[in-house]
């Protein structure tokens, strides 16, 4: 009996090879299409979750053919037509069980109708993200005088916090291993912590000289954090503005 | 097979019915295969999509954000900003956001309580929210009496609600960074209510009530010695609680701040605080148009307001470690204030010089403490779990409303809320 039930899984899971074996063509052709390795496309667990699958459903066929006929078939050798049986069940049915396990498990693969309508809304919402991510990511962060000498985040991150302890109502002696982690809203009061605070450093000792200058809205998005805030100014030397 | 197949019975209909899509099932899932058709059909989003599949572990279904965290700029900082105010910030085609906020305020009616627009705007796009600015408000007081024995009524308000409905950031759009330029902006209408309403009528039923639009404009400059100011231009249109007086006009104002001197902001942390200090400077001038006053004290006439308005407020044991453990409740409760306004009619030479002292005892604290981190870290960070804030004040009022040229001298004990 576990003899036939392993060869219903072994076969189950060539049935789901022969599947995967399309996919990987149509994920080549993906990764073509967009200029990719298809190595950016292609997931080691999920093939061998469908593989593993297809083991499943192997098995559950063949128990099922048994409990049908009330007996183990005695012709596997000879009767090709139950192996083939088989390897269709692998090939079909983990498309049935994938599609099963989306509908209970939201991590599930997109099976149902009304799952392919999530994905799709999802998919919109992710190309509109992707606008704007792009539009995003075009913000400029600042520069400094052409010419000035490379600094250090560590220095960035010295004088900041020396630029801090000037301010009424600072900590005059800010720990100089203050996490990275820390928000500036924790250093700076309303109305707009991060935008003063670099206000405040532009004119500043070194960053003052170097003609530091922050561009709002990248400060505002990526200096929320003092770590942030460092890498801010850290994009502003690495974008030198022309003599 | 025959029999293999009725053996699956219902099962083998399903697996069929739904067999779809070998290719998409077994090695695509880390981003949708819509977006990666939407990519194909979109040259303009190859590159970005190129980016995005190798930068995005994760499967896009599960979350949108490490969409934003495509790394294109040197030495990126992990970003992590809410995709919905996205739109606050410039995109390419030119150099300020535009988003749409909707958003209530509800103070006093006075130029100084915190008619920040742009301070929302940054807590919209920041992942720390700083402290609510309600918490730092006056609010709004209102109060209502309603004499049985002598059948009056009588209706104090003090009110300004504003609907902030859009605003963005701007990028310099100049490679100098001393020639000013708008960083923000912000548009909100308002509805001001400020004087007494009285059933039946009496001499002292004097009010104002305006409708109009705050256009705020944040601008910076290195070269100047206060880098950051903030400009209002308020046009409105002025009636009294009766709906009496027709009034038009004009507000203009300029809010500088400056850290170094704690105007407008200051620093915090300092963990040995007992207090903290914080001034306001706005200076403003006003166009009216009187055509009936109404129940005003104004004149007929056109009239050209200009003054200022200076208020200084200490916070009394401010939230931090020390205090908190020596005060427990108290800390970050109590604040003074003072402030001074001084406006003059250049039309007929009027004087409103208004000074009001108050000592508030907020009641809705708006902090938290949480994990390992420290106690000022967290109630900055913490969200509020109160949104508006709420006060007792013991004030005193002394001077000239400039809206109604109204005398007062009066104390008040009144419970404030702000949002």
């Amino acid at each position: 009996m576990l003899a036939y039930l392993i060869l219903g899984g072994l076969l189950g899971m060539l049935g789901q090879g022969a599947r995967a074996a399309i996919g990987l063509k149509g994920m080549a052709d993906d990764a073509k299409a967009l200029d990719l390795s298809p190595n950016d496309l292609f997931e080691t667990a999920r093939l061998i979750t469908s593989i593993v699958i297809g083991f499943l459903v192997g098995m559950a066929a063949a128990l099922a053919y048994a409990i049908g006929h009330g007996a183990i078939p005695t012709d596997l050798a000879t009767n090709y037509q139950i192996l083939i049986g088989f390897i269709a069940a692998g090939y079909v049915g983990t498309d049935f069980l994938e599609g099963f396990i989306a509908q209970y498990l939201p991590q599930g693969a997109p099976g149902t109708a009304a799952q392919k309508a999530t994905a799709q809304k999802v998919a919109a919402q992710t190309a509109d993200y992707a606008v704007k991510a792009a539009a995003l990511s075009q913000l400029p962060c600042g520069y400094v005088n052409h010419g000035v000498a490379p600094i250090t985040a560590q220095e960035i991150k010295s004088l900041v916090l020396q630029c801090y302890a000037t301010l009424p109502g600072a900590n005059p002696h800010p720990n100089p291993k203050t996490p990275d982690s820390t928000p500036i809203s924790a250093l700076m009061g309303p109305p707009d912590p991060v935008y003063t605070l670099a206000l405040a450093c532009e004119k500043f000792g070194r960053f003052n000289t170097d003609g530091l200058m922050c561009q709002r809205p990248y400060f505002e998005v990526y200096g929320q954090t003092l770590g942030g805030f460092v890498q801010c100014i850290q994009c502003c030397y690495n974008h030198p503005k022309a003599a | 097979m025959t029999h293999l197949l009725t053996s699956f019975g219902a099962v083998a209909f399903l697996m069929l019915g739904t067999a779809t899509g070998i290719a998409q099932t077994t090695v695509q899932g880390k981003i949708p295969l819509e977006l990666l058709r939407e990519c194909q059909k979109n040259p303009g989003f190859m590159p970005y999509c190129a980016q995005l599949i190798k930068a995005n572990p994760q499967p896009a279904k599960q979350t949108i954000q490490p969409v934003l965290q495509v790394p294109v700029v040197k030495n990126p900082p992990a970003p992590n900003p809410p995709p919905q105010v996205v739109s606050l910030l410039p995109t390419g085609t030119g150099p300020c956001g535009f988003g749409a906020v909707n958003k209530l305020f509800v103070r006093a009616a006075d130029q100084m309580d915190n008619f920040n627009y742009d301070s929302y705007l940054v807590n919209l796009l920041s992942s720390t929210p700083t402290t609510s600015m309600a918490a730092d408000a006056k609010g709004a007081s209102i109060s209502y009496t309603d004499n049985v024995a002598n059948g009056t009524q009588t209706a104090t308000i003090d009110a300004r609600a504003s609907y902030l409905m859009f605003g963005g950031f701007c990028n310099d759009p100049f490679t100098d960074r001393n020639i000013p330029f708008v960083d923000g902006y912000a548009v909100a209408p308002f509805v001001l209510g400020n004087g007494n309403w009285n059933e039946p009528l009496t001499k002292t039923s004097t009010s104002a009530a305006r409708v109009g639009t705050d256009l705020q404009l944040a601008v910076t400059s290195a070269m100047l010695p206060i880098s950051r100011s903030y400009f209002y231009i308020s046009p409105f249109y002025q009636t009294d609680f009766r709906g009496i007086a027709q009034i038009g006009g004009a507000d203009f104002a300029w809010e500088p701040f400056a850290p170094e001197i704690a105007l407008g902001t200051s620093a915090k942390g300092d963990p040995n605080a007992y207090y903290t200090f914080i001034w306001q400077f706005k200076a403003e001038a006003e166009l009216t148009d009187v055509s009936n006053p109404g129940l005003t004290n104004l004149i007929k006439g056109n009239h050209t307001w200009i003054g200022e308005t200076t208020s200084a407020t200490l916070g009394i044991l401010p939230l931090n470690a020390q205090n908190e453990k020596s005060w427990g409740d108290i800390a970050g409760r109590i604040s003074v204030n003072a402030s001074a306004e001084y406006y003059y009619d250049t039309q007929t030479g009027a004087n409103a010089p208004y000074y009001t002292a108050s000592i508030n005892y907020k009641l809705g604290p708006c902090k938290q403490t949480s994990g390992q981190q420290s106690r000022e870290i967290a109630a900055a960070t913490a969200a509020c779990t109160i949104q508006g804030s709420s006060a007792i004040s013991f004030e005193y009022d002394w001077g000239t409303n400039k809206d109604t040229l109204v005398k007062t001298n009066q104390y008040l004990v009144k419970f404030n809320y702000a949002y």
